[in-house]
């Protein structure tokens, strides 16, 4: 279902089973509930990428279960989703201009207030979309530095 | 507070109008970005170095800002540069622009996966460019690039529920107000859950039953 529903759906849900949560806390819980399920499945595939004779190989060396967990799985899983993980991260970003719609003032909300005093749509909702250009692209660049140090997958 | 489910169950037209509404938007969407995302990746294949560059650049600006804050571009600050739009035009436009450089993104990726010897073969028993695109890469890119449309379309069916921030009379913008008249705020917005949920299950059941129709022409690996 859409983000936005999910966010209206914890803006509204949890007062009404009784938790009071202040419009940021319930707009970053929304965030994370939608980036984890997508993370796991980006993960679950990244665990699956991971070759089997490597955690033989582990295990064959007296690596414990947690070890091989740690010290194998884990790294190689992220290496290989490095570049789907960066990727999810950047649609969060974006993804962060609809908390604007339960009040969080962030960067969409404070837009869309100095143009309700200034009357300047174009100007303003400009400059905030290069903001966002310029937060994903030092994202990306992030990440191609990370899978570069990271050795690319090989 | 109580729960009660008359207050949607009462306005059911309406909501289904508003669903015709959605159900419209995502396919113009896709449509639309479906001709201007394969534009897009014919002209990063074709033409000269700066229209690619240009090309490159406007699909990076689109997919690097918010569809919210292109929306209120296009919608708010279109007449300023003489682009005054209703907000199903405005709508219709962002989605398709912003469709079609995601969708840009999968052709040009499925243009890159058809072997170069199959288009050199072709090209040897006299084939012309267009007839090649036609018949040999286009055919054999979209059994590749398949789960890949799948995917965008259904995530633009939920950018649809975006729209409504633009006031076009949607799904969410309906049931949204219908929950500010009543004050059902819970009952209305799990309403919406729920018909946006069985909306994409439908879409990824057709999904599927795409991808294994065209799974019988996958080369075996």
């Amino acid at each position: 279902m859409p983000l936005l529903v999910q966010l209206l759906l914890v803006y509204y849900l949890l007062p009404f089973v009784g938790i009071d949560v202040p419009p940021l806390v319930a707009a970053i819980m929304a965030l994370a509930l939608c980036a984890a399920a997508y993370f796991a499945e980006i993960l679950r595939g990244g665990f699956l990428g991971v070759p089997n004779g490597q955690l033989e190989a582990a295990r064959l060396l007296g690596f414990r279960p947690a070890q091989v967990l740690w010290r194998i799985r884990v790294p190689l899983a992220l290496r290989l989703t490095m570049p789907a993980l960066v990727n999810e991260c950047t649609m969060i970003l974006k993804a962060s201009s609809l908390i604007s719609v339960v009040g969080v003032s962030e960067l969409t909300r404070v837009s869309q207030n100095i143009v309700a005093t200034t009357y300047r749509p174009l100007e303003i909702y400009v400059a905030g979309g290069v903001l966002y250009l310029v937060l994903n692209l030092a994202l990306s660049g992030l990440g191609l530095w990370l899978s570069r140090r990271l050795g690319g997958g090989r | 507070m109580s729960f009660d489910p008359a207050v949607i169950l009462d306005r059911w037209d309406e909501i289904l109008a508003a669903l015709g509404v959605t159900l419209g938007t995502w396919i113009a969407g896709v449509a639309i970005g479906l001709v201007l995302g394969f534009a897009l990746a014919l002209m990063q294949r074709g033409l000269g170095r700066a229209v690619r560059a240009a090309v490159r650049i406007v699909i990076e600006v689109v997919r690097g800002t918010p569809f919210l804050v292109q929306l209120f571009i296009l919608y708010y600050g279109g007449p300023r540069f003489g682009l005054v739009l209703d907000p199903i035009e405005a709508g219709l436009l962002g989605l398709g622009v912003y469709a079609g450089a995601y969708f840009a993104e999968i052709f040009r990726a499925g243009f890159e996966a058809v072997p170069k010897g199959q288009v050199e073969a072709a090209a040897c028993l006299g084939m012309g460019r267009a007839t090649i695109t036609a018949r040999i890469v286009l055919p054999q890119m979209l059994v590749v690039i398949l789960p890949a449309l799948v995917n965008l379309v259904i995530i633009l069916s939920k950018e649809t529920a975006i729209l409504s921030i633009v006031t076009i009379p949607e799904l969410t913008f309906v049931i949204r107000g219908i929950g500010a008249e009543t004050f059902a705020f819970v009952e209305t917005t799990l309403a919406l859950a729920l018909i946006y949920w069985g909306l994409v299950e439908v879409a990824a059941g057709a999904g599927r039953w795409a991808e294994r129709r065209v799974g019988r022409f996958l080369m075996p690996a």
